[in-house]
């Protein structure tokens, strides 16, 4: 068992794991050019669907997802285990470190390698279990029921802004920004909710986000004003956000002990 | 948006005098070599704000390859303008992606309305800074390489010695400081992307673009960089050399994929221009 233990910790194992995604994702870039519409449903459908439809479909496209998923995997479990054994060992040599703060930078590392692992979880989470609408067509006024729920959302209204100036030629009489007001209503509760692109909002465990919008030009056929939703219940969300925000924060320690290092002792890490 | 091109053909023309000027005088006309230098990051300056301004609040989609030059040159001023090792490489760099950037445009492309947030702009200015480390630190390890092949081939075994506690590790620092600069604003390029990615699509990872790919392999062969560096797995000269591949690698996997068709350029315009000032 100890021997298992070690060989999955080994730093040799790391570096071959490494290699390899950067092999099979330099092969996933050639193979997805120009293919990608059989990985655009991936997100909508999610990993199990996708795979017995689009996966068994078209293997010569998708084997280096299949890889990289066992590598991933492989990848996942090297890092815990080389990382809880240096955890381990920092924490039993905690006496030898005078200096409180450099004992805490030294975690940085450890973080970041742990941040990782959540953002891993985080995305297989959210390929297994998240359901998404992936077109929800909402005209002005119209009220429609969101599938799979009992909320009913409304478009009260839509407030597009067209570009009018000289700077921004190819935008002139376009749209450049808009929000919609919708109405939402769930256990006879009603509740008001504004939503714009890259400005979703949060309703009961549901993510709104604005996909599509209309009228998009002023002059030509104007079309009758509605917005395109994409709904999704992605329980990933927060474990991948939480392994990023913690990434980062591994990482800004680091270079604070990296520099910390550098400018005291000249030392080089 | 052609005097913003012309602009850049300026700077790359700049560039390519400035180098000129350092391979032949070699040590003279130094102050006549900075000038050069100077005007071509300063229209690059230029040409990018206009290329910014043209663009903001969007962001300017494909034009990596009339960034990058600048980016290097202004994150290397130091080194460029005092001449030190490895100076004339960096500026032949400048000079090479330049000239990529002006036989092979990509900037035809309009932004697009989804591009109007700060993560965007993040993604797009980290990513940038993160390729011109990365490039960096390899053009440092080049000058290593260099520099261990000269002093070896010369016989200077004892010299060799001496020098090492001087020149050697301090290019060896360099490159390896140049990564880790480079990995975290990749990192950051990385997750802004993630966090565009969801707010405008509702998934992290969007499929649309098989860039994604490439940059996420590019992290992956950087972290493999920063772990036999960091478990002192290897010597120097393999991890210059590893330095150098993965400039090489950032070139192919995400400079590479931002140009364009091959096209002559259009000088009409800075023609015109220069007959109505003469």
């Amino acid at each position: 068992m100890k021997k298992i233990w070690k060989a999955l910790g080994s730093i040799r194992l790391t570096i071959i794991v490494l290699l390899l995604l950067v092999c099979d994702l330099a092969g996933g870039y050639a193979s997805l050019r120009g293919s990608e519409k059989i990985f655009k449903p991936l997100n909508d459908l999610g990993l199990i669907e996708w795979i017995s439809t689009y996966g068994k479909t078209y293997p010569g496209h998708t084997v280096w997802f299949f890889a990289l998923f066992v590598l991933l995997f492989l990848l996942a479990v090297n890092t815990f285990v080389c990382t809880t054994d240096r955890v381990f060992v920092l924490i039993e040599n905690r006496k030898h470190f005078l200096n409180r703060l450099r004992f805490f930078l030294k975690f940085s590392v450890h973080i970041m390698h742990y941040a990782l692992i959540i953002i891993l979880i985080g995305y297989l989470v959210s390929y297994l279990y998240a359901v998404t609408c992936s077109n929800m067509i909402i005209a002005l006024n119209q009220d429609s029921m969101i599938p799979g729920t009992k909320i009913r959302v409304l478009l009260q209204s839509i407030d597009i802004d067209y570009y009018q100036g000289d700077r921004l030629d190819f935008l002139n009489d376009r749209a450049c920004k808009v929000k919609a007001d919708l109405l939402l209503t769930a256990d006879d509760k009603q509740t008001s909710k504004t939503i714009g692109l890259n400005d979703p909002f949060w309703f009961k465990d549901l993510s709104f986000h604005l996909n599509d919008f209309a009228p998009r030009s002023k002059s030509g056929m104007q079309r009758q004003p509605y917005i395109s939703l994409i709904i999704k219940k992605d329980p990933g969300m927060k474990l991948y956000f939480s392994g990023t925000v913690f990434f980062l924060a591994g990482l800004i320690m680091y270079l604070y002990q990296w520099f910390l290092l550098q400018s005291r002792k000249g030392e080089e890490i | 948006m052609f005097f913003i091109r012309d602009l850049f053909y300026i700077a790359a023309f700049f560039y390519l005098l400035s180098l000129g000027i350092g391979i032949l005088c070699r040590g003279k006309l130094i102050l006549f070599f900075r000038c050069l230098l100077f005007i071509g990051l300063f229209a690059n300056l230029l040409s990018i704000t206009g290329r910014y301004y043209f663009s903001w609040p969007l962001m300017p989609m494909y034009q990596v390859p009339f960034f990058l030059p600048l980016v290097i040159g202004v994150l290397l001023f130091k080194t460029i303008w005092h001449k030190q090792a490895g100076c004339m490489l960096l500026v032949c760099a400048l000079c090479l992606l330049s000239m990529a950037a002006v036989f092979f445009p990509n900037d035809f492309y309009l932004p697009f309305l989804e591009s109007r947030t700060f993560f965007s702009h993040l993604f797009f200015w980290a990513g940038i800074v993160g390729q011109a480390c990365f490039i960096i630190a390899g053009a440092h390890a080049l000058v290593h390489i260099r520099l261990c092949r000269t002093n070896s081939g010369n016989g200077q075994a004892q010299k060799l010695e001496k020098s090492k506690n001087r020149v050697f590790p301090g290019n060896r620092t360099r490159t390896s400081r140049w990564v880790v600069w480079g990995f975290a604003f990749w990192t950051i390029s990385m997750f802004s992307g993630e966090i565009w990615s969801y707010l405008g699509w509702g998934s992290p990872v969007v499929w649309d673009n098989a860039a994604i790919l490439t940059a996420m392999a590019t992290w992956f062969y950087y972290t493999c960089f920063l772990h036999l560096h960091l478990q002192k797995m290897w010597n120097s000269q393999r991890q210059a050399y590893a330095a150098v591949f993965g400039a090489v690698l950032t070139l192919i996997f995400n400079f590479y994929p931002d140009l364009g068709k091959f096209k002559f350029p259009d000088l009409n315009h800075l023609f015109q221009f220069l007959r109505t000032i003469l």
